[in-house]
């Protein structure tokens, strides 16, 4: 019934006279990012300015005044005078000190003496008072001993006419107000300052050894240092979907106190070292783990820039007479260096605010991230740990901003054919070293995945290592251990919440993407800023976040989303989306956006054409958008472990529990579980887009024309 | 003295055989063209004698020196790519100065020598800026002066020009002989452009699926064409089919035109001879003419008008007359045409079918 709609009277997609729905459709979008995003990223920095303290005087005395004012005309004196009476004499004396303080009289004794004394002090006070200024005492003194001792029972007597701040407040004498208390505790506590120290020393040592073995695998992988480059790329990425701490508790299987290279083998059969006191626990395990782990995010960003260098240069450089040795240093690495300053940033950032590893291999080395963790967990300190938080990410944004500062004098770009390699070789020895690093590094990765399979079917690590399956087993009696959280529950618990969020995600993404790209409405800039937030803000804040606000949405705990799989779906949806949102903008800008203004001009709205023509075309980007989601759903830590409940745990924080209680057997099935779930749902994926391109439903989009 | 010597100089891809047995001197302060559609292997011709690609077989020499066992940085090449391939990070005076650094040159002796090579590519006034502030042309001429300042035995220059809009080319093209020519250094460009090679060039050497198939001087080179791919790619050509008399002659079919044959010309079945269109003369009659034609159409191109005559006995000649003496002709289409062709303007060939095939 193409020809009863009206023609488009433009061209151009997205024109606001046409575009209705696109519109009001990017508003609902926009709405509905910035409450899972800005929201409660702005919650933390609200809640780290949260103190609760004691009301001063002034504001007690007119709380209480406005209590009593509440009780009715005819009891009111009474009742007053009731308090006054059966107040003590010590309680009568803090009236009187509170009474002086507030018609603006010192008080003329020491208030820490003991109070017999006190009480003497304070009558003698009285009496010395001068007449004039014993009037203006005489009103203050009840108000003062009520406000300062009776104000429990008032505020019960007048419970009913109060709401219930206002009863909390007059109850507790306490308030909240907005203030830096929990920014200074950081400076002044020595706990804190210690930790601080740590984190700095940490995040230090895991640049200088993460950044370097990474740029080196992407040396090697981009220039063929290497062999199997590609084999080598895609091993170095592997890391990137395994669930939280494995490296962690891998190294303790491996180099802990009853681990099989320090104990079994230095120690029992070679005799070299006491395993007892010579293992990896404390900073250095941490620094082992965090290497392991950290590197393949890092290996992406290097990956990434060296891919992109012109080899022309190069050839340029040895053209001119410069060895290999040249090249490297005065064009190689500068063309790497903001490469390698985002990665710095990146890995400072991961090892900052990395709690699960410090906490699972560090023993006695507290970190702040640690201690955001047990605020949150232990104490539901929110405001510490909030003020915390940002204490965390502080260093690395002024870091980042000062080395862009520094790099913005120096902005270029490079012109011409980018990405073309040069076919200079690299020398031999540094082949050699190359591929040394590389292959010890991914040696050391296989070898800590064989540990986590081998220690799955384990009995009991470093002393029974006999066959079993109990681990993976609900009904299985681990010695001692209580929680019901054996057996794989947990495991199923993820895998439906990523696969609820997954779908969710990649579509939402892909929306977001059109939006951006087509659409465009006017505030398309900080729809695109605020979706990218969660890339760059370490997973902690998110949970912290997401844990503040939704706690009592608004004020109204009616609508909490804590301890629900709701939240949990929305935390893992909104931080990972920005993947599938990238994805999909790279995808359409590639394509015409002719193809669109055609079916425009052939009748099909905004929404037709979204539906029949965009998404079609997008297939591949949902499809990343969602695995994205669904991986990290079942892997990442840091922001789900706030916001598990008692019915809706997960195996990421299972797996973090058990390793922290050393439960390795439980953490390594559910960590074999969830490696065997994300292999399975590459693995189809893989498969169904093969099967898709021999269809040729894939189709590559045509060029532009230029 | 020949400066540059190829010698068999042989490079496979996998299976793809991108240089075959490819032999090539060149004299010193000689400027050289190679010139040939994209992969017929001249961009891998040059990079083997930079350096920054190594031959399977075959040997390379400058000033009688073998190179080919050198890495790039110790052979003294100078090399000007086609994505100019400036140092972005460094200014213009960097980049000039970059292999005069590695030679750890005399700072009094750098500053002095870009200052030259700045004011040489006429860009003395803009050395403090970094690349990206640059034009393209303005690119280019920084990256031929970073070639030359260390001053090496040979400039290679790798299809320069062909990220430029048109009328900065036409400019350049002047602008690198003139450069070249001012420093003397022996020179070998690559280009795809058979116009840019013939005005620039002392010789040019044109290369097909990994063979040099002709070299000579521009002139001769376009005049004289020793086969068909020569003839059709550097410019237009009639190609007419020719056979020989028997006696010593060649007989041009369809023009019945008789050309003496020429002298070294191989023996084969069939022969072709080259026309270019500006070298086909119409006329209404008279004497010498070699053939008569019907008009089909005429193209006005501004400077030139094409012709197309359909002549009896072959199918069409394409003629190029200049638009002021075809105005005073008057001949419409449809009209009788007479056909000249003077013997020297045309190239004789065997012929081996259409591309050489």
């Amino acid at each position: 019934m193409w020809h009863r709609k009206t023609w488009p009277c433009s061209r151009t997609p997205g024109l606001p006279v046409r575009d209705l729905a696109g519109h009001a459709i990017a508003v609902a979008v926009t709405a509905l990012v910035l409450l899972f995003i800005a929201v409660p990223l702005g919650a933390v920095l609200l809640e780290s300015f949260h103190v609760a303290g004691p009301l001063p005087l002034e504001g007690l005395k007119r709380i209480t005044v406005e209590a009593i004012a509440l009780i009715p005309e005819e009891e009111r004196d009474e009742a007053v005078q009731r308090w006054v009476d059966s107040a003590d004499d010590r309680q009568w004396m803090d009236g009187v000190a509170a009474a002086l303080e507030l018609i603006g009289e010192e008080v003329p004794w020491n208030r820490a003496a003991n109070y017999d004394d006190q009480i003497a002090a304070a009558r003698d006070a009285v009496s010395a008072l001068p007449p004039d200024r014993r009037a203006a005492f005489d009103a203050e003194l009840p108000i003062a001993v009520i406000m300062l001792h009776k104000r429990i029972p008032l505020a019960f007597a007048v419970r009913d006419r109060l709401d219930e701040d206002q009863f909390a407040t007059l109850r507790t004498g306490a308030e909240e107000r907005l203030a830096l208390d929990h920014y200074r505790a950081f400076l002044e506590e020595p706990r804190l300052q210690n930790a601080a120290k740590n984190s700095l020393m940490l995040a230090g040592l895991a640049c200088l050894l993460v950044v370097p073995v990474a740029f080196l695998l992407a040396y090697g992988v981009n220039r063929a240092a290497v062999p199997f480059a590609t084999t080598v790329r895609f091993a170095a990425l592997v890391p990137l979907v395994s669930p939280p701490v494995i490296m962690a508790f891998a190294a303790i299987l491996l180099f802990g106190r009853q681990g099989v290279i320090t104990n079994d083998l230095l120690d029992h059969a070679l005799g070299l070292i006491d395993a007892d006191t010579d293992n990896l626990y404390g900073i250095g395990g941490v620094v082992l783990a965090q290497l392991l782990s950290f590197t393949p995010p890092a290996f992406i960003i290097l990956d990434n820039a060296l891919a992109r260098q012109d080899g022309r240069l190069e050839e340029a450089a040895a053209s001119q007479g410069a060895g290999p040795w040249a090249v490297f240093r005065r064009v190689t690495l500068p063309m790497a260096a903001p490469g390698l300053v985002r990665a710095v940033i990146l890995v400072f950032i991961l090892s900052m605010t990395d709690f699960g590893n410090p906490l699972v291999i560090g023993r006695d080395f507290p970190v702040v991230a640690g201690i955001v963790y047990d605020e949150m967990i232990g104490f539901s300190n929110t405001p510490l740990s909030a003020a915390l938080c940002i204490w965390l990410i502080l260093p690395a944004i002024v870091a980042y901003l000062v080395l862009e500062a520094a790099m913005g004098r120096k902005r270029y770009t490079s012109a011409g054919d980018t990405g073309v390699a040069t076919e200079l070789p690299v020398p031999r020895p540094a082949r050699l070293g190359i591929a040394s690093v590389t292959y010890l590094y991914l040696g050391l990765v296989s070898l800590v995945y064989l540990t986590v399979v081998v220690g799955s079917v384990t009995r009991v690590w470093g002393q029974d290592f006999s066959l079993t399956f109990d681990h993976f087993r609900e009904t299985s009696s681990v010695y001692g251990y209580v929680a019901s959280e054996q057996g794989l529950s947990s495991v199923w618990q993820s895998i439906r919440i990523a696969a609820m969020a997954a779908p969710l995600g990649g579509i939402l993404a892909l929306i977001i993407a059109y939006i951006i790209e087509r659409v465009r409405p006017p505030g398309r800039n900080l729809l695109n800023f605020v979706v990218l937030l969660p890339a760059v803000l370490p997973g902690v804040i998110f949970g912290v976040g997401y844990l503040v606000f939704f706690n009592a949405p608004l004020g109204m705990p009616e609508l909490a989303l804590t301890g629900t799989s709701a939240i949990l779906v929305a935390n893992i949806l909104f931080g990972n989306m920005f993947v599938g949102v990238l994805a999909g903008r790279a995808l359409l800008q590639r394509y015409d956006a002719s193809i669109e203004e055609a079916a425009a001009s052939l009748g099909a709205s905004t929404v037709e054409r979204f539906v029949r023509v965009t998404m079609p075309m997008m297939r591949h980007a949902i499809l990343l958008g969602a695995l994205y989601v669904f991986i990290d759903g079942l892997t990442t830590l840091s922001a789900v472990v706030f916001l598990v409940g008692p019915e809706h745990d997960l195996a990421s924080v299972a797996i973090f529990d058990h390793a922290s209680n050393a439960y390795y057997g439980l953490a390594c099935a559910k960590s074999v579980a969830i490696l065997a779930t994300v292999a399975l749902v590459m693995g189809a994926m893989g498969l169904s887009e093969r099967i898709a391109r021999a269809r040729g439903r894939v189709l590559a989009p045509a060029r532009r024309p230029a | 003295m020949a400066d540059l010597v190829l010698d068999t100089v042989t490079k496979r891809f996998g299976p793809t055989t991108a240089l075959d047995a490819v032999s090539i001197a060149v004299r010193s302060g000689e400027f050289v063209s190679l010139v040939g559609a994209s992969g017929c292997g001249k961009t891998t011709l040059l990079r083997i004698v930079a350096g920054f690609t190594r031959a399977d077989r075959g040997t390379v020499s400058v000033a009688g020196v073998r190179v080919d066992t050198l890495p790039p940085h110790r052979r003294e090449i100078g090399f000007v790519f086609q994505s100019y391939a400036l140092f972005p990070t460094k200014t213009v005076a960097q980049n000039i100065a970059f292999g005069l650094h590695l030679k750890r040159a005399p700072k009094r002796e750098i500053a002095a020598r870009v200052a030259e090579l700045a004011a040489l590519v006429r860009l003395d006034d803009i050395t403090g800026r970094y690349p990206h502030q640059l034009s393209g042309g303005q690119q280019q001429r920084v990256a031929l002066a970073r070639a030359l300042a260390p001053g090496p035995k040979l400039l290679l220059l790798d299809e320069p020009l062909s990220a430029l809009d048109a009328r900065i080319r036409a400019h350049l093209r002047t602008e690198i002989r003139r450069i070249v020519e001012q420093t003397g250094v022996t020179a070998v460009y690559v280009t795809h452009d058979q116009e840019e090679a013939l005005s620039i060039s002392d010789r040019v050497a044109v290369m097909d699926r990994g063979r040099i198939v002709q070299e000579d001087d521009p002139v001769s080179l376009y005049r004289k064409p020793q086969s068909r791919f020569v003839a059709e790619f550097l410019g237009e050509s009639n190609i007419l089919p020719a056979r020989s008399d028997g006696n010593g002659a060649l007989i041009v079919d369809g023009l019945g035109a008789r050309l003496p044959r020429p002298a070294g010309l191989p023996v084969a079945e069939v022969y072709a001879v080259s026309v270019r269109p500006e070298s086909v003369v119409l006329g209404n009659g008279g004497a010498g003419a070699l053939a008569q034609g019907r008009l089909v159409s005429a193209d006005f191109l501004g400077a030139a008008v094409r012709l197309r005559v359909a002549v009896d006995g072959i199918a069409e000649l394409t003629a190029l007359c200049p638009s002021v003496h075809w105005a005073k002709s008057g001949v419409g289409a449809g009209g009788p045409v007479s056909v000249h062709v003077a013997p020297e303007d045309m190239a004789v060939f065997p012929d081996t079918g259409a591309a050489g095939a």
